[in-house]
């Protein structure tokens, strides 16, 4: 049975419930409510970012549900994605923070996982100054306290 | 900031940058005049969108209007090099006035209106983009698109992302802003990073990760609060049981008396204290694996006590910080003051704890206070010190100290964190003081050399050729027992609570029971024995001049396996304990590709990359997905992906007069590993998961890769064959024939 979902811009949605229930936030929610017709209304969600959302669902719907320790446990993680992932990832950052977001408001782990590892691959192997330029931001350390800062850092330079 | 106020401004606030740097005070651009002058054609719509009819609602609506991501406070930092406000109104100037008032105006219109309008009206304009303009929109977007996702982000999900890098590339983040290195800083971060290295190597080892994982399930910060106090106070009365229990055992050996009673119960905790101690080694040998990257050294009362069934709870609890929550000289002050208290019987905790600053070691007394100010240092600190530690290793990075006193050949040695002892063919043992480098005591008595020692908290055995085995008191250099059985020269020996085991010339093992003063032995070998290891509290393990190795029932006195392949004398072996050793070798690799059982003779047993899986032996459980772990190499960064055939085994590694090293798995009674590279016999070595090191007749030490059995360098500066090595966290101890002992230290230079 399908299950509607509706985004903040009022726009409706309907999907499979399989797929629906990647997110354990509205899985709980059908949970509770039971067999219902009723729309989910999903107020924090946009449309433009749920059909995202959903699109990650319908590719993952077979997926194993994952125990949710094994996620949080730092030795499980790497910085691997999936091929598929990755090409889905490949979006703008504005949209990469409202998939972040999303994911993380819809519970959907592997997603936020995913959001979460793209941001860490895009930070990885900069140096602090083309880390700032990537991300846009303005340097708001004196000459000083970044000259502390970097002595601070040595250490993990020298390999 | 006029981001809210489309309403006419002067220009002359243009200047002020920080309103350049507001792309929503493009508004006030231009300011449109819809009085006097009206260049504006007729047709023109209205000036202002129908729900900004009042400037009274005006602020009340501004909120509305805004797309709740125009978050002015955002956006007053993003970075100058956005679209420049000034080129804009460069530009625009050079139009022609009535341009000006109609460009200026479509952007104050847009400015003003609601987020749905805006997006209506941008969809518009983008049907009316030529493909030229298109393309002039796609270039500017990228570098506009650009968000500062850490700082906008709810810190558990910049946590997150922050937990998905390395070392180096949280420490670049540190630098980029104040806010990015509050959170790259944190202790929430590094405290994971610390658990994800260190904790992998308890992976391997099985110590203290258990532990770990249920802490986890609490925040940090509450365990803070909550724990410490609380393993403070269960600590502290451990300790000083099992000091009691220490004194007990050492009186009841002094006097000879067999009260079978209490050294049952001294048993009980002594047992798992000190059955690890492998000979060369201090029972800071099994912390030290565990760590994985090595670092400070876990206080002595701490290390065993964690090891200890009925301690765990609070001793490990916080395994890597009470390693390093203190510094070297906290320890060696804890150390001697605790051994100050022993000798004098009377515990005086709080004039202890005056002298300490740490606070893992505090007061037994419950705290007055629920933890007040207490000197914590950070994780990040930890992580990149035993980072240094780790490096100083890996790059050969060692200050060379040198031990004189021994007027002949030195034989044996062990040392802990304070104490080093040495037994030497001038007939003595000498008790040093390991950072310092001083002598304290010299023990004399034996007639012949002393050919073996072994030393736990409370006392020293000794044997020697002259065919005795001595206990002492290492503390006052008094003689406490000779034990004589043997028929010829003591060459070897070693001891839990319970038993202790000797091997000697004589061709026997000679088993004696500390609390019933029994003594067996166990017939087997055909030559001389030349090293012998308590293996797993009921087991034994041997190495002859015979070239075997053998694993013994010590109870039914029956050999269970025998080792052969040197083709040698057998010199020297060490297990590894309870512990599991992740190994790398051919031999694995194509038993698990090809179900074969492959001779191993992998000199060439390196670390190609090859797809193969994992052997996951029954007995030892290794969780797979866990070990992405970058081994030797470095713990910064994952270089090595996992494709590799790693297994976790029980070990035994021996040397040999066949100038090899052999890595044998206990359980199959396999040759994993042969390590080629002495050019004469190998006479000693001491390993742990990182590193086996090894001393030989060629005067050299050669520091081998544990898992791959990689050589990785040699260590030169004996004049004689070294004949004695023991490895620490931070440092290799080495014997040589010429009466030398060298310490190689690899710890943190303060």
């Amino acid at each position: 049975m399908p299950v509607i979902l509706v985004s903040s811009d009022s726009q409706e949605f309907k999907v499979d419930k399989e797929v629906a229930e990647r997110s354990i936030l509205i899985k709980n929610m059908l949970e509770d409510v039971g067999e219902s017709d009723s729309p989910i209304p999903l107020p924090n969600v946009t449309a433009t970012v749920l059909t995202k959302v959903i699109e990650y669902c319908e590719h993952h719907r077979n997926d194993p549900v994952q125990v949710p320790d094994e996620t949080d446990d730092p030795r499980k993680r790497s910085n691997d994605i999936e091929e598929w992932d990755m090409k889905f990832m490949q979006v703008d950052q504005e949209m990469l923070f409202e998939i972040i977001l999303a994911a993380n408001y819809l519970d959907i782990k592997p997603l936020l996982d995913v959001g979460c590892k793209t941001v860490a691959n895009i930070i990885k192997g900069k140096t602090p100054e083309e880390i700032r330029k990537a991300f846009n931001i303005v340097n708001d350390f004196t000459p000083e306290e970044e000259a502390q800062i970097k002595k601070e850092n040595e250490w993990a330079e020298d390999r | 900031m006029a981001y809210d106020s489309p309403s006419p401004t002067d220009t002359t606030e243009l200047q002020a940058p920080s309103l350049c740097l507001n792309p929503d005070a493009i508004a006030d651009l231009a300011p449109v005049q819809p009085t006097e002058d009206n260049f504006l054609p007729p047709s023109f719509p209205t000036l202002s969108w129908c729900e900004q009819s009042s400037a009274d609602h005006r602020a009340a609506k501004a909120e509305k209007r805004l797309c709740y991501r125009h978050r002015p406070d955002l956006r007053s930092k993003r970075a100058a090099d956005e679209i420049q406000l000034d080129q804009l109104q460069q530009d625009i100037k050079r139009l022609h006035q009535q341009d000006q008032q109609i460009i200026s105006h479509i952007w104050s219109l847009f400015a003003s209106a609601p987020a749905s309008h805006r997006q209506l009206v941008l969809s518009g304009l983008l049907t009316q983009c030529c493909v030229p303009q298109l393309s002039f929109l796609s270039n500017h977007l990228q570098p506009l698109l650009r968000i500062d996702f850490l700082s906008i982000t709810p810190p558990e999900i910049a946590f997150r992302i922050l937990s998905y890098l390395d070392a180096t590339s949280l420490c670049h983040a540190a630098q980029v802003c104040k806010s990015w290195k509050r959170l790259a800083d944190d202790d929430v971060v590094w405290h994971r990073m610390c658990e994800q290295h260190i904790g992998l190597k308890c992976t391997k080892c099985g110590w203290g990760l258990p532990l770990l994982e249920k802490k986890k399930v609490r925040s940090k910060r509450f365990l803070e609060q909550q724990q410490q106090p609380q393993s403070q106070q269960h600590q502290s009365p451990q300790q000083q049981q099992q000091q009691q229990q220490a004194q007990q055992t050492l009186s009841l050996q002094s006097s000879g008396s067999q009260s079978s009673h209490t050294a049952e119960d001294s048993d009980h905790d002594g047992d798992d204290n000190h059955y690890h101690n492998n000979h060369d080694h201090s029972h800071r040998r099994h912390s030290s694996g565990s760590v994985g990257v090595t670092a400070t050294h876990p206080s002595p009362p701490t290390s065993t006590s964690s090891l200890s069934p009925i301690d765990i709870p609070s001793g490990s609890e916080w395994p890597c910080r009470r390693r390093s929550a203190s510094d070297d000289n906290d320890i060696d002050k804890e150390r001697s003051q605790k051994r100050a208290r022993r000798a004098s019987r009377s515990p005086s905790p709080i004039k202890r704890d005056s002298k300490r600053s740490a606070p893992l070691f505090q007061s037994p007394e419950p705290p007055v206070k629920p933890v007040e100010v207490v000197t914590k240092r950070p994780w990040k600190e930890i992580y990149s010190e035993r980072l240094i530690v780790e490096r100083n290793w890996r790059k050969r990075n060692y200050r060379l100290k040198e031990f004189r006193g021994h007027t002949d050949g030195v034989m044996c040695l062990q040392f802990d964190d304070s104490f080093l002892i040495t037994g030497s063919y001038d007939n003595t043992a000498k008790v040093w003081n390991i950072e310092t480098g001083e002598c304290l005591r010299t023990l004399t008595g034996h007639a012949l050399c002393v050919r073996a020692l072994h030393f736990d908290d409370a006392k020293l055995i000794t044997g020697s050729m002259d065919r005795t085995l001595k206990i002492w008191n290492y503390h006052t250099g008094q003689c406490i027992r000779t034990l004589q059985g043997h028929t010829d020269g003591v060459v070897t020996l070693d001891f839990d609570s319970r038993i202790l085991a000797s091997g000697s010339v004589d061709a026997t093992i000679k088993i004696w029971n500390f609390a019933t003063g029994e003594c067996s032995t166990l017939k087997g070998h055909c030559d001389l024995v030349n090293k012998v290891q308590i293996y797993k509290k009921k087991m034994l393990v041997s190495a002859s001049d015979d070239t075997t190795v053998k694993l013994w029932d010590i109870s039914t006195r029956t050999c269970l396996r025998t080792f052969t392949g040197h083709v040698g004398r057998v010199q020297c072996l060490q297990t590894s304990g309870d512990a599991l050793i992740s190994i790398i070798t051919d031999s694995l690799r194509k038993r698990a590709q090809e179900g074969l059982l492959a001779r191993p003779h992998g000199s060439g047993s390196q670390v190609g990359a090859g797809a193969a899986s994992t052997t996951v032996r029954g007995a030892c459980t290794i969780n797979r997905s866990g070990v992405v772990e970058n081994a030797p190499p470095s713990p910064l960064q994952d270089p090595n992906s996992d494709t590799e055939t790693r297994t976790m085994l029980p070990i035994i590694v021996t040397g040999g007069l066949d100038n090899t090293l052999k890595v044998w798995d206990v359980e199959t009674g396999e040759c994993l590993n042969t390590l080629f590279g002495h050019v004469e016999g190998v006479w000693s070595l001491a390993f742990d998961k990182l590193r086996i090191v090894s001393g030989s007749l060629d005067r050299t030490i050669k520091v081998w890769d544990t898992e791959s059995g990689r050589c990785l360098y040699a260590l030169t500066g004996h004049e004689g064959p070294v004949t004695c090595v023991g490895l620490g966290d931070t440092r290799i101890v080495s014997g040589s024939d010429d009466g030398l002992v060298f310490v190689w230290d690899y710890g943190v230079r303060t």
